[in-house]
């Protein structure tokens, strides 16, 4: 996400580029129980911690396909109200394992003003998700394995040599499967099918710093949930990130 | 130059805007709660209520009742928990956004709930965040219950007598008194069927039957059927208590008559 600007400078006057991007920031995870759509926890339990992410882009003039790994964990946990923080037990952490695939075709290249490209992709993926919670003696534990599918837009400006900057949304649903569990009893196992929906909003720009390498800086974020029989919830993502390009 | 930043600024201000105003997390995404509440600290609960209302003024009292269930409830199921709970107090049904008066919603994952705090600061009152506070209590000490039933039940059938009137001897009477209007147990613990029934019936003859077995049977059988889902708890219940959920709910009723 926060690469791409680097390859697609190029792709203006040479097709067939691709490039690999490194990246590494924090990210903080938000997490409430729902009880109904709109309907949430006054509460938050809000974490954060490292996340790195690799892209990988293969790119011509009007199409790209991008390869994204993400991996991130959160911890130092607390439950904040709107008026008053409560801190949680030291073990409470959060662990994300996600990649996604997306195909993107450009439109509207400078059409409107010159450097200006819109862009519209298809985007699937697979994410891994672990909960761990720690209520006195015991510990709740949940893990979440989801399927995505969504839609992107995107809106490019890279109109001088150097430096671009995009804004991309994504929006889209996610297929669920949850296991849940808690220490003080082995019935307490639970495996749930769920649904749910992702959107995100990302922000980057990036700036050449030789002929092959840019470096770039992101915002993301999400919201995401979940809605299932016994337990529906959602959760918020903010990261911010250094990277590093490099085109071949 | 500069028109072009502006030009490129502008259209960066206009994705930000549209994608923020669509999408699936617009429309199914949580709210944010407002910041317009005073906080009563008691010994397990951070009570949250409006500047001046009536709940503001009713938190010590609602603090101790609250104080007492929670040791009541840890005490009856013998099961440890230690986390502190944040009760959010709503002057009425509008302030917090909900159907009906006297209603609340727990947040287990968050050691939250919300309910509407309207006067008088009766049983009526006390109950609801008593119940309330058990979901949160129980599903934090014991994990996720396996029916609709479990879980509604057993949040009023843990509530505690010591300044509630709408505790287990009551739901035993009720029993007495409503025997024309109960539902089978083997229906309440049907996950599919629970929705459909009449739910102030449905919660008071879960909560008298889970009452029951807890002051008959102990909590740690209770706790052995908290998990059985709807499928499996027929069976569960007979492999656990050592006879058919016929027998029981037959022993139950005559409880309840003895009892009343």
């Amino acid at each position: 996400m926060i690469a791409l600007e680097a390859p697609m400078l190029c792709t203006v006057v040479l097709l067939g580029q691709a490039g690999w991007s490194a990246s590494g920031g924090r990210e903080t995870f938000t997490y409430r129980d729902r009880s109904a759509p709109r309907d949430a926890s006054p509460v938050e339990w809000t974490g954060g911690g490292p996340s790195l992410f690799i892209i990988h882009e293969r790119a011509t003039a009007r199409r790209a396909h991008r390869f994204t790994i993400e991996l991130a964990r959160a911890g130092s946990f607390s439950y904040d109200g709107p008026v008053r923080s409560i801190s949680g037990p030291a073990a409470d952490g959060v662990t994300r394992l996600e990649g996604r695939y997306e195909y993107r075709r450009y439109i509207l290249r400078d059409r409107l003003v010159r450097g200006f490209e819109a862009g519209v992709g298809l985007q699937g993926g697979g994410r891994r998700l672990t909960l761990e919670r720690h209520t006195g003696t015991a510990t709740q534990a949940m893990s979440s394995t989801a399927g995505t599918l969504a839609a992107v837009a995107s809106a490019r400006f890279h109109r001088w040599a150097r430096w671009s900057a995009e804004i991309e949304w994504t929006n889209g649903l996610a297929f669920l499967r949850e296991h849940e569990s808690h220490s003080v009893d082995l019935l307490s196992d639970v495996r749930l099918w769920g649904g749910g929906w992702l959107t995100d909003l990302a922000a980057s720009g990036a700036v050449h710093v030789s002929r092959r390498t840019a470096v770039s800086a992101s915002y993301l974020s999400t919201g995401e949930g979940s809605a299932g029989s016994h337990h529906s919830y959602a959760f918020a993502r903010r990261r911010l990130a250094l990277g590093v390009t490099y085109e071949r | 130059m500069r028109g072009s930043r502006s030009l490129a600024l502008a259209f960066a201000f206009a994705f930000v805007s549209a994608a923020a105003s669509v999408g699936c997390n617009r429309i199914l995404g949580p709210t944010k709660t407002d910041s317009d509440w005073h906080v009563f600290d008691s010994v397990h609960f951070s009570l949250h209520a409006r500047p001046g209302s009536f709940a503001e003024q009713s938190a010590p009292t609602l603090g101790q009742v609250l104080d007492d269930q929670y040791d009541a409830t840890l005490r009856q199921l013998d099961v440890q928990y230690s986390g502190r709970i944040s009760g959010f107090l709503y002057n009425n049904a509008a302030d917090g956004g909900r159907d009906a008066e006297f209603t609340g919603t727990a947040y287990p994952d968050t050691a939250a709930f919300k309910a509407t705090a309207t006067p008088p600061l009766d049983a009526n009152l006390f109950s609801l965040v008593a119940h309330e506070a058990n979901h949160v209590i129980t599903i934090n000490a014991l994990g996720r219950a396996g029916t609709q039933m479990m879980d509604e039940g057993l949040a009023s059938a843990l509530i505690s007598e010591r300044f509630n009137a709408f505790g287990p001897h009551f739901y035993y009477q009720w029993t007495k008194t409503h025997r024309s209007q109960l539902v089978a147990i083997s229906k309440l613990a049907d996950d599919a069927e629970w929705p459909d029934l009449h739910q102030n019936t449905a919660y008071s003859t879960s909560a008298s039957f889970l009452a029951y077995l807890l002051e008959t049977s102990g909590p740690e059988r209770l706790r052995q059927l908290y998990y059985a889902r709807s499928g499996d708890f027929v069976a569960r219940f007979a492999q656990i208590y050592g006879r058919t959920l016929a027998e029981g709910e037959a022993a139950w009723l005559a409880f309840c008559d003895a009892r009343s």
